[in-house]
């Protein structure tokens, strides 16, 4: 082997490593490091906002603590039962006691859709008719409004039986109440 | 104090200077023939470096033994391409007498541009081969052999003494280029285990903080929910307050005598009553 083609295996094989370096070991290089860059970046992210949450568990707690006695004191406020139907039962059960105690008579309570909730809590929307006088409505609206349990009167329809009626007759109105109560769907509060 | 011996060689005769300008160094020699040549500058290295460093030579090559030519309506070339095109045209501009020539060209002032004139030069190329030889036997680093006088810019290097200088120079570039390369793959290679080491130690301090953050993140979602579901109820409160005044007010505007034969009592909307007299 003369100089001259030693010469030129050198050139060869520094060219072919050259090529390598250049177009295999240099762009595999390039994205190792930017994805290995990129995936430290988040990760960096990701423990600074764990140590922000750890730095605020103190005031996490306090918060929870107040809260917790919030949420104990709801209970009462709400209808009993663990889902619609029974949240309904209860609520039917409530007008009832009411009415009784007004001079009214329960017609029907139904149920209305609504899929409204908020954290835990469901809200049950109901179409309630009675039968009372203008007094006796205002009782009962006014019943509701004191009670423990929260009952929002959304609407009322007053509608007098029997329009035609002279004024010696005595006034018989269908009560239409639109109310709206919240219960907590599940098991417990949380 | 320069360490470069000067040789001026011309017929028959080799000078050697060398040492400071304040204790120079010189020596004369005679030679017969070139292959003297190389035995004698090698001794002339020698008996210098007793007295003096000697780290280098440069060889002047007296008129005596040159060729000199000055060359015109030559094509516009490089200078590259000029020294090439004399070296190949030896014959044609310079007595050969059976030797072979060292050569050399520059161009004259205005010449590159267009047709113009070079100054070219040549001597024997065994002459050349002997000081080269000479220097490699004393060991010195030849810089050069140049004509005497007015060869400012030429070089009588060998043709094989430039193609193994040249070989030099590129195998000095291609070492040079590989360390870099090889510098810098070993920089990346250093910061991507510098990456993945810290990313490995973020990677188990997440891990290690992954219960406590689940545990943290579930307990502000029912934080917030708590705080939903409390804001929420009291919302509803507030709107019963709301309604229960609007009905009592409506209530107190009733007229006594009437017999309500419809009535609606929305809440956000207007009230509607429809009443008839008793």
């Amino acid at each position: 082997m003369t100089s001259r083609d030693r010469h030129a295996l050198r050139l060869g094989a520094l060219l072919v490593a050259g090529a390598l370096l250049s177009l295999r070991a240099g762009p595999w290089l390039h994205r190792t490091l930017t994805a290995t860059r990129a995936r430290l970046i988040e990760q960096h992210h990701l423990l600074s906002e764990t140590q922000r949450l750890v730095a605020e568990l103190p005031i996490l707690e306090d918060s929870a603590g107040r809260l917790a006695g919030l949420v104990a004191g709801l209970a009462p406020r709400l209808l009993a039962g663990y889902e619609s139907g029974t949240a309904l039962g209860d609520l039917a059960g409530r007008l009832s006691t009411v009415a009784g105690r007004h001079r009214a008579e329960v017609l029907s309570v139904d149920a209305l859709p609504d899929s409204t909730t908020v954290g835990q809590l469901g809200r049950l929307t109901a179409r309630a008719r009675l039968a009372t006088d203008f007094r006796g409505a205002v009782d009962i609206v006014a019943a509701l409004g004191r009670g423990t349990v929260v009952l929002v009167p959304e609407a009322i329809r007053l509608v007098a039986q029997d329009p035609a009626a002279g004024p010696e007759a005595s006034e018989r109105l269908e009560v239409e109440l639109l109310l709206s109560g919240w219960y907590l769907p599940g098991e417990s509060l949380p | 104090m320069s360490a470069v011996l000067k040789v001026r060689v011309s017929a028959g005769q080799i000078e050697a200077r060398g040492g400071a300008a304040s204790a120079p160094w010189t020596m004369q020699r005679a030679f017969a023939a070139p292959v003297e040549l190389t035995q004698i500058l090698a001794e002339l290295v020698q008996a210098c470096r007793e007295h003096h460093r000697v780290r280098a030579l440069r060889v002047e090559v007296g008129a005596a033994l040159l060729q000199r030519r000055t060359l015109s309506d030559l094509p516009p070339v490089r200078p590259a391409a000029l020294r090439e095109l004399v070296a190949r045209s030896g014959p044609r501009y310079f007595r050969q007498n059976g030797h072979s020539l060292t050569t050399d060209a520059i161009w004259l002032r205005g010449g590159a541009g267009g047709r113009g004139s070079a100054r070219a030069v040549a001597m024997d190329e065994v002459l050349a081969e002997a000081i080269v030889a000479g220097a490699r036997a004393a060991p010195v680093r030849l810089l050069d052999i140049v004509p005497g006088e007015d060869g400012c810019g030429l070089s009588l290097l060998p043709a094989t003494e430039r193609a193994r200088r040249h070989r030099g120079t590129m195998l000095s570039l291609a070492r040079l280029g590989t360390a870099v390369a090889a510098l810098w793959v070993v920089t990346l290679l250093i910061v991507l285990a510098l990456l993945s080491r810290r990313e490995r130690a973020v990677g188990s301090e997440l891990a290690r903080l992954a219960a406590a953050r689940s545990a943290i993140v579930e307990a502000r979602r029912q934080v917030h929910q708590a705080a939903a579901m409390v804001e929420a109820i009291g919302r509803a409160e507030r709107r019963r307050t709301v309604v229960l005044s609007r009905l009592a007010d409506t209530v107190l505007v009733l007229p006594k005598q009437v017999v309500l034969r419809e009535a609606m009592v929305p809440v956000d909307g207007p009230l509607l009553l429809v009443e008839l007299p008793r």
